[in-house]
């Protein structure tokens, strides 16, 4: 299974991504954010990071690189994208989701492990969870606060479009979304860090509560 | 920014004419204590600088550490102290940013941070000002470049009112094979890689070789951690590619020690040219020379290459200008065009005349006398909840310190611990102990370079390698310079009968504050490996306490006696080497065993507060017997003294006779000194409710700031 | 007591290098939006970009320069700028 890891200019979980992806046995490529996302790609990530160091706003400057419309394209055709962290921030200014990603209501960066519950199952990267489930995950931004009006927070909850939500108020985000999905499903963005938590060796002993996100991931391309 | 008169005479005489005003200046800037050591090296190489494991060789700049299966671990650590005091959000943030790329010069990728922060008292405004602000520098900085910030140490004394000490540390992991191993030959091309060379930053290293009254107020660097990430792309994709033959950082002294260092160290002369050199604003010859300005790197490849540096350089969007050419003849040549602007020997600017100094031992100190009786419960409560001691995690909470998914053991605990790519693992430990330092500065050395050995313990690694920073005031007080050759022979010493290499290190002398020296403080970097990490878990209910190691009437400098007494006086600890390497074997053995199920290192607040903290992390008590503990002390030393070689364990209740049989069979001092359970701290006179003792401890730093 | 709006504009002082606005100037403005940009081509004529952080203070005061006076004091005292890096603009608009 091909995976492209997008680089942007001040990507920094990019490598970390591919690790991951390696491990659960797909195949990532990296692509530099001027170089086309080549056919035969089964899946696009768009890594964590500080793309353009977060400059003028997270993800404003990196949405408008070369790369974007063949994300978009992608999109379309139904390929799933995963948007983490500073990639769901570059999702949404491209208004490939609905939403932005605004300071937390603490100002400043925040590191550290909260807990999400598993919304929709039915995207390419949540199929191996049971709805209603809670898990570990780290978070780590300074943006992170997920700013929707509150119809629109209203239509993605009737369409099961939120894939995750934090357990308590973790950042002040609307209706707690910490991930949502495109209509189709297959684009979803999240501010939390499935890379992070997806080996036991790094994670709180004993669990690895990720893997199934990666796992979901193989198994759509399987099919 | 001037030559001394004897440094003038001297370049006089080696030149055998007269500088012009520009090589002066650019012997000033690398003659500056900052780049030139001229006081503090020859009193360095006391330090043991080989060892098992320890990398070195002809053109490797620091010392890099083999852990096997052909991968080397490096590490560097140096302090921007004088410009964080003036500008505490830039000045750390380029603090970190010039120690990454000591690591990126190594051809390895930086994969940790450390940073070790020192303020003045914190009831004052500007202290607290200088904390956030030099928080927030190293958040922005290190969490944009994408390298996780594990560990540290934050600590407030009188003695830094006024001015700020930053330290950071940085690791670097790759392949052996891939080590730059600097050499260059004539005709090589000399690149400039990175940011634009700004009037910002001239004088600095000047600037942190006076005191702060003398200071150049230019000497203020914006930080571009944006410009450093691209940059370490940078070079990292060059070194892969196998294009660089040589590499140096720009810091202090800007290009006249880049230049200067670089080709007296690989025996050629450069030849440069300062209109090549890409700028922001306009800038005179010799400011070009001396700018400071951050995320620059000096390369030398060969010639053909350059085209292909330049497309990688071109493709990140890094600025990349070749500004001369080596030469033979050891001749370091600067011209503007074809104007000479300066012409002097390699040899002679990269080395300034050692300066010395006179090193007088102060009188002898004053007798503590007897200490009044105390409540030791309401002593405890006020150090947990006291700048000094109380939870870090309002600081590392900034900081992301999980990025590149190696951090297996985080901020928090006693050391960090890293994965590496051999399935081995790195635990990291900074640590000091300035208020020891100041009644003994070579037992106070020597005891916060155990203390960093006793925290990658905790964190189940065995010492490998260690870096040193010292950091004191003007050298040209005597009594400041004895504690400098004090701490090299106590940090020495300790290092060298714990069979521990030194692999790299830094002075930072006139570290002078509005109202005199700083107290003594050398920093210790201690790196430690592991086949598999110890996972700290927490003390619960039935489970036993051992205290291993003696405790002694060692009150000195100690926070209990600071806090609760209002005096530093008294004998500080000293390390005992026979004991302090039987402890390790010991909970090291513990832990191996499995009989562990938590282990903490005691050291600020003695053993009182690393056994609140284990309650705290537990969330349950503790009654503990102080007259068990192993020494015979009266009950305040044996809570609050600050002896070294000592760990609280904690034991299953069910493996607590097995521990006890085996720190018996190893025959070092223990005791089994409690049973974990209830909700309350007890021990002896102490009697505190853990949730009280929590909450002192969680507020206290985030109080500070947000009041 | 009338009540003013003090705005207090902090930027880096001249000279200062501008991280922010150089890569707002480089790597969007100057690449004309690249994808999906609403704007088409490369808007001429734009050189240089510089950012600054404003903050507007709301004060009751005798009159606007009293205001002013003391947000300045305010700016200075809480070091709400460090005027060894930045420059800070105040003006001053009634409401």
């Amino acid at each position: 299974m091909r995976v492209a890891v997008v680089v942007f200019p001040g990507s920094n979980c990019d490598r970390d991504m591919h690790h991951v992806l390696s491990e659960f046995g797909m195949s990532p490529e990296y692509r530099w954010h001027e170089d086309g996302i080549p056919g035969g790609t089964d899946a696009v990530v768009l890594p964590g990071g500080f793309s353009y160091a977060d400059r003028l706003r997270a993800g404003a400057i990196a949405s408008h690189s070369p790369v974007m419309d063949d994300v978009r394209r992608l999109a379309d055709d139904g390929v799933p994208v995963l948007g983490v962290c500073n990639g769901f921030q570059i999702l949404a200014e491209a208004g490939l989701l609905p939403g932005a990603l605004v300071s937390n209501d603490e100002p400043g960066f925040m590191c550290r492990w909260t807990e999400v519950v598993v919304g929709s199952t039915g995207t390419p990267f949540t199929s191996r969870f049971s709805g209603g489930d809670v898990l570990g995950i780290p978070v780590a931004n300074g943006e992170g606060r997920y700013h929707a009006d509150e119809r629109t927070v209203r239509e993605l909850e009737d369409a099961g479009r939120i894939v995750f939500r934090y357990a308590g108020d973790l950042n002040g985000s609307a209706g707690s979304i910490a991930g949502v999905c495109s209509e189709g499903g297959n684009v979803v963005g999240m501010m939390p860090h499935p890379e992070r938590a997806a080996e036991p060796d790094v994670c709180p002993p004993g669990a690895a509560p990720m893997a199934p996100l990666f796992e979901s991931l193989r198994a759509a391309a399987a099919a | 920014m001037n030559l001394e008169p004897g440094e003038l005479e001297d370049l006089r005489s080696r030149l055998g004419r007269e500088p012009s005003d520009t090589e002066a200046r650019i012997v000033a800037a690398e003659w500056s204590e900052h780049c030139s050591y001229k006081s503090s090296r020859e009193h360095l190489s006391i330090l043991p600088r080989t060892g098992p494991g320890v990398v070195g060789g002809p053109g490797l700049d620091s010392g890099a550490l083999d852990v096997g299966d052909g991968w080397v671990v490096t590490a560097h650590i140096e302090s921007h102290n004088h410009p964080s005091a003036v500008e505490p959000y830039g000045g750390a943030a380029t603090g970190v940013g010039g120690v990454i790329r000591d690591i990126l010069s190594a051809g390895t990728r930086p994969i940790a941070i450390l940073d070790g922060l020192r303020f003045g008292d914190p009831s004052g405004g500007h202290a607290r000002w200088l904390f956030r602000s030099a928080v927030s520098g190293i958040a922005d900085y290190g969490n944009c470049i994408g390298v996780p910030t594990i560990g540290g140490e934050v600590e407030f004394d009188a003695s830094y009112d006024g001015y700020a000490l930053v330290d950071v540390a940085a690791i670097g992991f790759g392949r052996r094979s891939s080590l730059i191993r600097n050499r260059a030959s004539a005709g090589d091309a000399v690149l400039l890689l990175g940011g634009p060379t700004g009037r910002d930053g001239i004088g600095g290293s000047q600037f942190a070789s006076e005191s702060l009254d003398a200071q150049d107020r230019s000497a203020v660097q914006i930080p571009d951690p944006f410009a450093e990430k691209m940059l370490i792309e940078a070079v990292i994709e060059a070194r892969r590619a196998g294009l660089i033959r040589a590499m140096k950082d720009l810091g202090g002294g800007g290009l006249s020690c880049a230049i200067s260092e670089t080709a007296d160290a690989l025996g050629v002369g450069i030849e440069a040219d300062v209109s090549r050199v890409h700028l922001r604003g306009e800038l005179e010859p010799w400011e070009v020379m001396v700018s400071e300005s951050q995320e620059r790197m000096l390369l030398l490849a060969a010639p053909g290459d350059v085209p292909r540096i330049e497309s990688i350089c071109g493709r990140l969007g890094v600025a990349c200008s070749q500004i001369g050419r080596a030469s033979d003849g050891g001749q370091m040549v600067i011209r503007r065009g074809d104007e000479v602007i300066s012409d002097m020997p390699a040899r002679v600017v990269a080395n300034a005349p050692p300066q010395e100094h006179a090193a007088s031992p102060p009188g002898p100190a004053p007798d503590p006398g007897s200490r009044p009786r105390a409540d030791h419960s309401a002593a405890l409560l006020r150090m947990l909840g006291s700048p000094n001691m109380s939870s870090r995690a309002w600081v590392y909470g900034q900081y992301d310190h999980e990025v590149g998914i190696r951090t297996v053991v985080r901020p928090g605990m006693d050391a960090s611990a890293l994965r590496l790519d051999n399935g081995r693992y790195l635990a990291v430990s900074m640590d000091a102990a300035p208020k020891h330092c100041n009644i003994d500065p070579r037992a106070g050395a020597a005891g916060c370079l155990e203390e960093a050995c006793r925290n990658v313990v905790c964190a189940g690694a065995r010492p490998a390698a260690m870096l040193d920073h010292l950091q004191f005031g003007d050298p040209r007080d005597g009594r400041v310079f004895w504690s400098f050759k004090e701490s090299v022979a106590g940090m020495a010493w300790y290092a060298r009968s714990a069979g521990i290499p030194c692999i790299g290190g830094k002075v930072s002398l006139y570290n002078e504050t509005p109202s005199g020296p700083i107290k003594p403080t050398p920093v210790a970097l201690v790196l430690g490996l592991a086949d598999r990490p110890f996972r700290q878990g927490s003390a619960a209910d039935g489970d036993a306490l051992f205290v291993i190691g003696a405790t002694r009437e060692e009150m000195g400098g100690s926070e209990y006696m600071e806090q609760v007494h209002g005096t530093a006086d008294g004998a500080c600890p000293a390390v005992d080497p026979g004991e302090s390497a039987a402890n390790m074997d010991a909970v090291l053995a513990l832990q191996a065993a499995g009989l562990a199920r938590a282990v903490h290192d005691c050291s600020k607040g003695g053993i009182a507060a690393a056994l609140a903290e284990l309650c705290i992390a537990g969330r349950t008590g503790c009654r503990a017997e102080p007259g068990s503990f192993p020494g015979d002390v009266p009950e305040d030393a044996a809570l609050f003294s600050e002896s070294h070689s000592r760990y609280l364990v904690v034991c299953p209740g069910s493996r607590a006779d097995a521990a006890e049989a085996e720190l018996r069979r190893r025959g070092v001092r223990h005791s089994r000194a409690g049973v974990f359970g209830g909700g309350a701290i007890r021990a002896g006179g102490v009697d505190l409710s853990v949730d009280k003792a929590r909450a002192a401890w969680l507020g206290a730093l985030g109080g500070l700031v947000h009041g | 007591m009338p009540e003013f709006a003090i705005t207090v504009t902090i930027r880096n002082r001249p000279g200062m290098a501008d991280p922010e606005g150089e890569t707002i100037l480089r790597d969007l403005v100057l690449r004309g939006g690249g994808s999906g940009g609403a704007s088409g081509g490369i808007p001429g004529g734009i050189s240089a970009i510089r950012t600054a952080k404003a903050l507007e203070f709301r004060v009751s005061a005798g009159d606007a320069a009293a205001a002013e006076d003391l947000v300045r004091r305010v700016c200075e005292e809480m070091r709400i700028y460090n005027p060894l890096v930045s420059e800070a603009v105040f003006s001053a608009g009634s409401n």
